[in-house]
């Protein structure tokens, strides 16, 4: 076990939590400035509920948040680096993974929740009170977007937004946690911080990923999920699988239920029976009106190829083998790959048989 | 006592409660009116312009805090009891400046 151990070396911010997120958290500074510079400030993040190391409650989310972020390097994708570390206080252990601050110039920073707003509000105030859902779905973030160079262009405010390439990246990102079974984009994952030196809204590190491939979950969960696709390894498996276990192995994103009165929090009631097909449809909708993300689905491909070195590296970096996550989430995104690929050519066909009837 | 409630460094507003049953919230419109302006309206925040607004609720905006209120670190951290009400976590929060991203509370 080769985590990096933090007791002892580092020195604890005096705003010592970040009560974001359901896990415990505190920011900290390293005391040896050879590893980090006084000024750079990291994130410890508890990768379980409970506070101190308690084997019945441990989850695999670390290794998550580790081999997501080694996937999204290899796909050139932006994502905050996490690394496996444990620190003992006085009254126990502590696993958890630490990353550097996404945001050393303390620019503003607002939730993805904060930017579907926007819409929702201009909705009201333009359509005499017109209620615009604040749904967590990519076309809603851009429509906020679009109001945001509408009053831009109109009232001459500084603040801009790139739509193309803020889009694009969204897109990738939910392509990405489709293929990955990121359960946990909620519009409080997706984050965006104002560059006070060029007034440019842009899109932060994807941060919060160990949710991937049902990681959460319990090992025999993903044990089962495990022999069930080594037998079958199609998308039918797949679908029975995501029935009985959608919170685990379903996308929260671009269809987001939370609660309206209270959205930090999840009305899991309502996303029991989230249809995986919203999602797809979406995606692949999304995906056949831009070359850029169809040659992003097929570097996807190479995604079980990723998790095998990433898999590696982890070995090398911490000395922990998990041979179960590895295969298991290798089989996953194949099947979820090849599926969307699928959709998506299918699509394609649909549109070019409609254009030969039309000439 | 009452509970600030800022965003970055903006003082948005107080928040005190009533004889044990009521929620009462007031703005500071200037400080509020400078983080709007920063932030280009975007601000996550539904209380402007509240002058002695009364609620018997809490107001949407201390629920992103009251929901972390359970969570195991916190709840040492600012010693919150199992029967303290609503109010008293929020303080108790408040006493420590607990942050939740940009947005925190401090006692006033």
């Amino acid at each position: 076990m080769n985590r990096i151990d933090l007791t002892g070396k580092i020195s604890r911010h005096p705003q010592i939590l970040d009560a974001r997120g359901a896990r415990p958290k505190f920011w900290f500074t390293f005391l040896d400035q050879s590893i980090s510079s006084k000024q750079e400030e990291w994130l410890f993040k508890n990768t379980n509920k409970a506070l101190y190391v308690d084997n019945t409650t441990q989850t695999f989310e670390d290794v998550g948040e580790v081999i997501f972020s080694k996937i999204c390097r290899k796909l050139g994708i932006d994502c905050v680096d996490y690394k496996l570390a444990q620190y003992q206080d006085n009254d126990g252990l502590r696993y958890g993974v630490i990353c550097k601050d996404y945001n050393p110039e303390q620019f503003s920073e607002f939730s993805g929740h904060a930017i579907l707003e926007i819409y929702t509000n201009f909705m009201h105030d333009n359509f005499k009170g017109f209620f615009h859902s604040n749904e967590n779905t990519l076309f809603n973030y851009k429509r906020s977007f679009n109001c945001i160079m509408l009053q831009h262009d109109k009232e001459k405010t500084d603040i801009r937004v790139n739509v193309t390439n803020v889009f694009r990246l969204l897109s990738k990102m939910m392509i990405l946690d489709y293929i990955c079974c990121q359960s946990d984009r909620n519009f409080y994952n997706i984050s965006f911080l104002l560059d006070r030196n060029t007034q440019e809204l842009k899109m932060v590190p994807l941060f919060d990923n160990g949710n991937i491939f049902s990681w959460n979950f319990r090992e025999s969960v993903i044990n089962h999920q495990n022999i069930v696709l080594s037998k079958e390894p199609t998308i039918e498996r797949f679908k029975e699988l995501y029935q009985s276990k959608s919170l685990a192995l379903g996308v929260k994103t671009p269809v987001s239920y939370r609660e309206h009165e209270n959205p930090t929090k999840a009305n899991s009631l309502k996303y029991k029976d989230l249809p995986a097909n919203i999602v797809e449809d979406e995606l692949s909708d999304l995906i056949i009106e831009d070359k850029e993300l169809q040659e992003f689905l097929k570097q996807c491909e190479h995604i079980p190829q990723y998790i095998d070195e990433a898999f590696t590296e982890f070995q090398e970096e911490y000395g922990e083998n998990y041979n179960l996550l590895r295969n298991q989430s290798s089989l996953i995104s194949k099947i979820k790959q090849q599926y969307l690929l699928t959709l998506v050519k299918e699509k394609i066909q649909k549109m070019e048989r409609e254009d030969e009837n039309n000439v | 006592m009452k509970i600030m409630f800022k965003y970055m460094n903006f003082s948005l507003g107080f928040l005190t409660f009533e004889n044990n049953d009521t929620y009462v919230y007031n703005s500071n419109i200037e400080e509020e009116q400078k983080a709007k302006k920063a932030t280009f309206g975007i601000l996550d925040y539904s209380l402007y312009n509240s002058n002695n607004i009364k609620s018997k609720k809490i107001f949407k905006d201390f629920l992103q805090f009251l929901n972390q209120s359970s969570r195991e670190d916190i709840v040492k951290y600012c010693n919150i009891k199992a029967d303290d009400n609503d109010f008293q976590k929020l303080l108790k929060m408040a006493n420590k400046n607990l942050s939740l991203g940009a947005y925190s509370l401090s006692i006033i």
